[in-house]
């Protein structure tokens, strides 16, 4: 995984826990000290480590930690380090769930090393049926994490469910649906 | 329907060319666009002319109507916006339902490459390469980034790499070289001297002769600022040209550049008379007086050879007396390596019982009756022959074997003793005890090695020097008092060379005494009076007393005359192996008789 992904970890833990924190992770992650390059592609055993080193340090579940991963990438290091391609998904969560393939295969030209994960989506009745492909495991509660992000991002209110977990032969698939837009006054009210 | 012809539906075209128009040829009026395009148009597009809209950039010159467009069909087009500076390339097609249809992108140049206008992702075609420029745009950023990151990194390494071997090669206390330091940049100046032959190169080792006592009596802090000032005065001495290194507590090492030899003894002379200034600090005048040991360094020498030699020179000079420069010269090192070899022999002798008794005869004077011997250590050093005592026992005390030493010859002595009591012949031998041996432990040794030889103690006299009592007074009379309680007696040697002897025979529970051989051999009216009145107090007192050094008949006689006891010397008998000497004896008697 690029570089950027594990210094993503990095920057949750600093300003989640601090600095200290984050050197006991390092450590445990068994990472050197010098810090992550984002243009250089490392190991994916790498996060794997940090994941789980974050999840030993911070006493909690592995999924939780990549959940906040997740939100914390879009918030914050996505935001502010990305915004220019950030903008080019859209202003809103159905433009850019649907633009997040496309996104992914564009940023594959980038960087011809990476190992993108890929997205199709499906409108259904009442929600998006979102499938996700990737040649690893156990990012899924990431993908959980990243979607609460836009929600919260774009100021939307959607519920999200991880209805089916991936299998040898299964891919992982969420349901979102939208509750209610935040942004919007309710008809009762205005009334 | 022309065989070329392609149908799309009009999703199809929105899915590829975000960017279309559609525009009719009649009047010339645009009746769609696509979902990118619309996003940058004016909302009431679709009332305004097509020139409106539009500036034509390319075909040149050409006007914007739908006939120039016809006339120009396998052109490429650049439009430019007219609100804004926003350009579209593309081409024009014929539809079947006679219309215009504009199909493009917008043009992404290297200074507007990030200005997307707020376009999303769904608004360009997949080959417009605009989102991927954005992208990429943003990944040559981070690798920017990154790059500086690294060579940030690596100046930060090399930085604190440099900043550590400053640290590791410097010494704190006074900001020169350390060991290592001098060392490593002394070895790059031989490198130099190597392909420089005629530059001679000096090495200087040194240390203050007095460093201790100033440590001592005015504490270390007094000793620290010396030794700056030590550091200070070498490095100002020798300039830029030369490298000042401070090897460990007060021993600095100097490496200077010279002219010719001439200049070479010039600077040691100039070191030197730096660094012997006196200290000043406050009321304190302290004066500094240091040994150095310099070396003309070769070309063949390495940093260890000179700073080695200089190291020899330094020690074997200040064993000649402190202060001063003591130049390492070729014979010098000959001589420094021959004894180092010496020493090595030696001790190998001392290891394997080699050194050999030699038997001194003794006599009564009164009857020519030799009565006994005194054992003297001899050494065959293989390579060089017999070695003279004085240097050997030298060596000996040197390596700290004296001990060995002394009881190597008493228990050779013991040995040839009970032979010769064995036959009859009761002689007394003579042993020389160093200053080293004089200890307790020498009691019960000494008493031990009689017993198993079954030797009446009486036979025994142990002789020491003066020199060995004023060392240690107390000590020497406990183990002569011990000694004697077991009947073993104790002899003075050297008698009259020393210091207040006459001390030495009321204080101390000694048997006799020995006469310096240069008492005797002096002729001399007032010598013989000496003479006669240390015999005289030796009988009064009780006291045994051998004359030593007797080389003529004269010598004898006189002794005889005054009633000295007992003689040994050259004209009585030469020092040899226990055969020898008996069998010369009988003759050499006859001369005295
Ligand atoms: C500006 C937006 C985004 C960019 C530039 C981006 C880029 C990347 C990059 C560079 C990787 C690393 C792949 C590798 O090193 O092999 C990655 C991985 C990933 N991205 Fe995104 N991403 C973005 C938004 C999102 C969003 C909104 C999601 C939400 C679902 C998402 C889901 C993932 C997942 C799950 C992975 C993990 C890799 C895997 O599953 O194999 N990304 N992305």
């Amino acid at each position: 995984m690029y570089g950027m992904v594990n210094r993503a970890i990095e920057d949750l833990v600093v300003s989640s826990a601090g600095v200290e924190v984050w050197n006991e992770v390092r450590q445990a992650a068994d990472v050197e000290p010098d810090g992550f390059l984002d243009s250089a592609s490392y190991d994916d055993d790498v996060t794997y480590r940090l994941v789980a080193a974050a999840s030993k340090v911070l006493q909690q579940p592995a999924e939780d930690i990549l959940r906040a991963f997740g939100r914390h990438w879009i918030l914050y290091t996505g935001k502010e380090g990305w915004a220019s391609v950030f903008d080019l998904g859209g202003d809103n969560m159905v433009d850019f769930i649907n633009g997040l393939d496309n996104m992914h295969a564009r940023v594959q030209i980038a960087l011809p090393d990476a190992q993108m994960p890929q997205f199709s989506v499906v409108e259904c009745d009442g929600y998006l049926e979102l499938t996700y492909r990737s040649i690893r495991t156990g990012f899924a509660p990431m993908v959980l994490g990243l979607l609460d992000g836009l929600a919260e991002q774009f100021d939307e209110s959607w519920d999200i469910e991880h209805v089916v977990e991936k299998t040898e032969t299964q891919d992982d698939i969420f349901h979102l649906r939208n509750s209610k837009q935040t942004g919007q006054i309710d008809e009762a009210d205005a009334a | 329907m022309p065989h070329d012809a392609l149908t799309l539906s009009p999703h199809t075209v929105e899915a590829l060319f975000p960017f279309h128009f559609l525009l009719g040829c009649d009047d010339e009026q645009i009746v769609s666009v696509g979902l990118g395009l619309r996003e940058l148009l004016p909302e009431d597009y679709s009332s305004l002319a097509l020139d409106q809209l539009f500036e034509i950039i390319r075909p040149r010159n050409d006007g914007l109507t739908v006939s120039i467009i016809k006339q120009h069909l396998r052109c490429s087009f650049i439009l430019k916006m007219k609100q804004s500076n926003i350009m579209l390339r593309g081409q024009f097609l014929v539809t079947m339902e006679n219309t215009v249809l504009f199909i493009g992108s917008i043009v992404v140049s290297a200074s507007n490459s990030l200005d997307k206008y707020g376009l999303s992702l769904k608004m360009f075609a997949p080959f417009d390469l605009t989102p991927d420029i954005v992208i990429m745009h943003k990944f040559r950023e981070i690798e920017l980034a990154d790059r500086q990151k690294r060579s940030e990194r690596l100046s930060e390494m090399s930085r604190s790499h440099d900043e550590l071997n400053v640290h590791a090669n410097t010494d704190e206390l006074t900001n020169v070289p350390n060991r290592r330091g001098f060392w490593r940049k002394g070895e790059s100046v031989l490198k130099k001297l190597r392909g420089n032959e005629p530059a001679k190169l000096l090495l200087a080792l040194m240390d203050l002769d007095n460093f201790k006592l100033i440590n001592d009596h005015f504490g270390h802090e007094t000793g620290d600022d010396v030794l700056r000032e030590f550091a200070a005065r070498l490095a100002q001495v020798v300039g830029s040209k030369g490298l000042v290194g401070r090897l460990g507590g007060d021993e600095f090492v100097v490496m200077t550049e010279s002219i010719d030899r001439h200049d070479l003894h010039g600077t040691a002379i100039q070191i030197l008379n730096a660094v012997n200034r006196p200290f000043t600090r406050e009321n304190l005048q302290l004066p500094l007086r240091a040994s150095m040991g310099v070396v003309e360094v070769c070309a063949t020498d390495t940093m260890e050879s000179a700073i080695h030699h200089a190291d020899v020179a330094m020690y074997e000079g200040r064993a000649n007396g402190c202060g001063g420069i003591f130049w390492y010269s070729d014979e010098f090192s000959k001589s420094v390596q021959d004894k180092a070899e010496m020493m090595v022999r030696l001790e190998k002798a001392i290891e394997s019982n080699s050194i050999e008794p030699h038997f001194q005869p003794i006599i009564d004077l009164a009857t020519s009756d030799l009565v006994g011997f005194e054992a003297l250590a001899r050494w065959n050093d293989g390579e060089r022959g017999m070695v003279r005592p004085d240097i050997f026992i030298g060596l000996a005390e040197e390596l700290g074997l004296l001990i060995e030493l002394d009881m190597a010859i008493l228990t050779k002595t013991l040995d040839q003793l009970s032979l010769w009591h064995g036959h009859g012949k009761m002689y007394c031998v003579h042993v020389n005890v160093s200053a080293a041996s004089i200890q307790q432990t020498l009691i019960e040794r000494v008493s031990d090695e009689l017993q198993r030889r079954a030797i009446d103690p009486k036979h025994l006299i142990l002789e020491l020097t003066e020199t060995t009592i004023i060392e240690n007074t107390d000590l020497v009379r406990e183990v002569i008092k011990g000694l004697s309680a077991h009947g073993i007696k104790v002899q003075l040697d050297d008698f009259g060379t020393g210091y207040s002897s006459l001390s030495h025979i009321r204080d101390l529970p000694v048997s006799g005494i020995k006469i310096d051989r240069s008492f005797v051999g002096d002729t001399d009216g007032k010598a013989r009076k000496v003479l006669h009145s240390v015999v005289n107090m030796a009988l009064d007192l009780d006291l045994d007393i051998v004359a030593e050094g007797i080389e003529e008949e004269e010598q004898l006689v006189f002794l005889k005359n005054i009633r000295c006891k007992y003689a040994q010397g050259f004209y009585i008998g030469k020092p040899g192996t226990a055969d020898v000497c008996e069998q010369l004896f009988p003759q050499l008697i006859k001369l005295a008789a």
